[in-house]
């Protein structure tokens, strides 16, 4: 049996657990830069704030009704999702970490367990241990569990727990699902299986197993199969590491100056050679692109650069050299920037780093003399917060503050800065 | 996302030796070095349930609970008569002693200056988590 537990509202329940005086009250978390509604409580869902929905949209309901709203804390949501990981796998040791909030269980190591009363130890525990509501549908595959995850969150019987098991009630929930709710199930899917009368993820479960191996792909097979309660989908337990980075951000207020982008994509490149650091690779291209507001009347301009670089690197002064290199080529001044980011591809790890067929031994030096100054920046930046240490072009000038991301309604960061710890009377 | 949990790998190496160097022929003590001491290892049982919560007052001073400190919280300790404790009353997070008779609840200060809070009756009463632990800078 296959397990997905879930964080019920995730940033809305983390902001709680440290702010009781939220229980039961409408909240919202906003995206990055305070865009959109990415996370509500149940009493903000209760007054009809969709998700998606943008900010400025809701002001009055949110002044009206007390709303409380925040900003995205991801350094708090990061460690609360780490807490809720690893105390669940402290009990169900396979698990693979699906996304911030969800995570899949495998249960086939539990065979003379009642999965029911487990179920429920392990949603009682996570509350206990990190304050954070879960709920968890337990089902024969991957692909079940998630109806019956669905299941547990929806239905006021089954209080954030649903086993699955029941072939008849398995039919009769499918009958409900549209078969473009499923996994791998896109548009073009969707028409060509309407065409031949399969709307519901039921008509999808009733049809010959041959005419989905003649008619679709893999994919589609494999959905037939978990449908029918055979697992085909495997818990990817480790985090495989990532093949390209990529950071990118909207102004606050859109951009005319080459100096603020400079800055900006310098500050993106060293974020980038930070991350390619941290999981231990070295990057061959870097790509820079720049665009303006696809929606303004303003005139529009788009443009990106690749870069190759002579040797491979995650040296944040090398990664913001060429940055600026490529700015340099798209760069056209009038026009009024929205965004800007900076991509790179072709990790790969450290020790298989390329040299250039020219790397003499001054360049080795230096190679390692870099690296130790990456390591102390990065040491110096995790000891004493991020940007504590900056190269000179990423730091950021009085004027330029503009691009940088919008987050007014940030609560502290509870578990992960000294100065912001929560207090006790 | 970068952060600055608590991390069993930030540890600070305190090497310590069950023996005395001797000068002048090789030790007998390397082969005996033990491994480091870990404050975090000896502070912290469950690090995932454990969260750090900085005291605000005097309210703990009898049980050496200092304005200031920081109390070490382990959230997968169940709380019991004379644990003290986390909680929220009324909204706010205080840290008192527990006190727990038939049906009675209350959180006593440690501090004569404070009067006993019955929380029997409180709806909005709950236990955060357990203190564990006080961490102080001198």
């Amino acid at each position: 049996m296959i397990g997905l537990i879930d964080s019920n509202n995730f940033y809305v329940s983390c902001e709680r657990v440290f702010n009781p005086r939220l229980e039961n009250r409408p909240v919202v978390v906003l995206s990055n830069n305070d865009g959109n509604v990415v996370a509500r409580s149940n009493e903000a869902k209760a007054l009809g704030i969709k998700m998606g929905i943008p900010f400025h949209q809701i002001k009055t309901i949110v002044k009206l009704e007390e709303v409380a709203v925040y900003s995205s804390n991801y350094a708090l949501y990061g460690d609360m999702s780490r807490r809720v990981t690893s105390t669940v796998r402290d009990m169900i040791p396979d698990v693979e970490v699906y996304s911030i909030d969800e995570q899949f269980l495998d249960f086939n190591s539990f065979g003379k367990y009642d999965l029911k009363k487990l179920g429920e130890q392990i949603n009682r525990t996570v509350k206990q241990y990190t304050g954070i509501p879960t709920s968890l549908g337990i089902a024969k595959t991957k692909t079940l569990s998630k109806i019956a995850n669905h299941l547990a969150k929806k239905s006021m019987t089954h209080k954030g727990l649903y086993v699955l098991e029941n072939e008849q009630l398995i039919k009769e929930y499918l009958s409900l699902i549209p078969v473009s709710d499923l996994w791998g199930i896109g548009g073009r899917y969707t028409l060509k299986l309407a065409k031949h009368n399969i709307h519901t993820a039921l008509d999808l479960y009733n049809t010959p197993e041959q005419w989905v191996k003649q008619h679709m792909t893999i994919v589609g097979l494999r959905l037939w199969y978990e449908l029918h309660g055979m697992p085909c989908l495997q818990l990817e337990e480790t985090q495989k590491p990532k093949k390209n980075i990529c950071t990118s951000r909207s102004f606050s207020s859109k951009q005319t100056e080459l100096s603020v982008i400079k800055e900006a994509l310098a500050t993106h490149a060293t974020t980038c050679a930070q991350k390619l650091r941290k999981q231990g690779c070295v990057t061959n291209f870097i790509n820079v692109f720049v665009q303006t507001n696809r929606y303004s009347d303003d005139p529009k301009y788009s443009n990106s650069f690749t870069c190759t670089l002579p040797e491979s690197s995650n040296d944040s002064r090398v990664l913001i050299h060429y940055a600026l290199k490529a700015l340099e080529r798209i760069f056209r001044a009038g026009y009024k920037y929205q965004k800007c980011g900076v991509m790179v591809s072709g990790l790969t790890p450290e020790n298989q780093r390329q040299t250039s067929l020219f790397a003499n031994e001054k360049a080795d030096e230096s190679l390692t003399k870099g690296d130790t100054l990456m390591g102390v920046m990065d040491t110096l930046n995790e000891k004493y917060g991020r940007d504590t240490i900056k190269i000179g072009t990423a730091a950021k000038s009085k004027q330029t503050k503009s691009w940088e991301m919008n987050q007014s309604y940030l609560s502290p960061k509870y578990t992960t800065n000294w100065e912001d710890l929560l207090r006790a009377k | 996302m970068e952060s600055i949990r608590i991390k069993t790998s930030q540890r600070i190496p305190l090497p310590f030796l069950t023996d005395r160097v001797a000068a002048g022929f090789p030790s007998p003590a390397t082969d005996h070095e033990e491994k480091d001491l870990d404050l975090n290892e000896h502070l912290i049982e469950h690090p995932s349930s454990t969260f750090f919560i900085r005291v605000e007052g005097d309210s703990m001073e009898g049980a050496a609970i200092l304005d200031n400190d920081i109390l070490i919280v382990d959230r997968s300790i169940t709380p019991t008569h004379g644990s003290i404790v986390v909680a929220v009353v009324h909204g706010e997070i205080t840290v008192k002693r527990l006190f727990r008779e038939n049906k009675r609840i209350e959180l006593h200060a440690e501090n004569p200056q404070y009067a006993p809070i019955d929380v029997s009756y409180d709806a909005g009463f709950k236990i955060w988590g357990v203190v564990s632990g006080v961490v102080r800078k001198t």
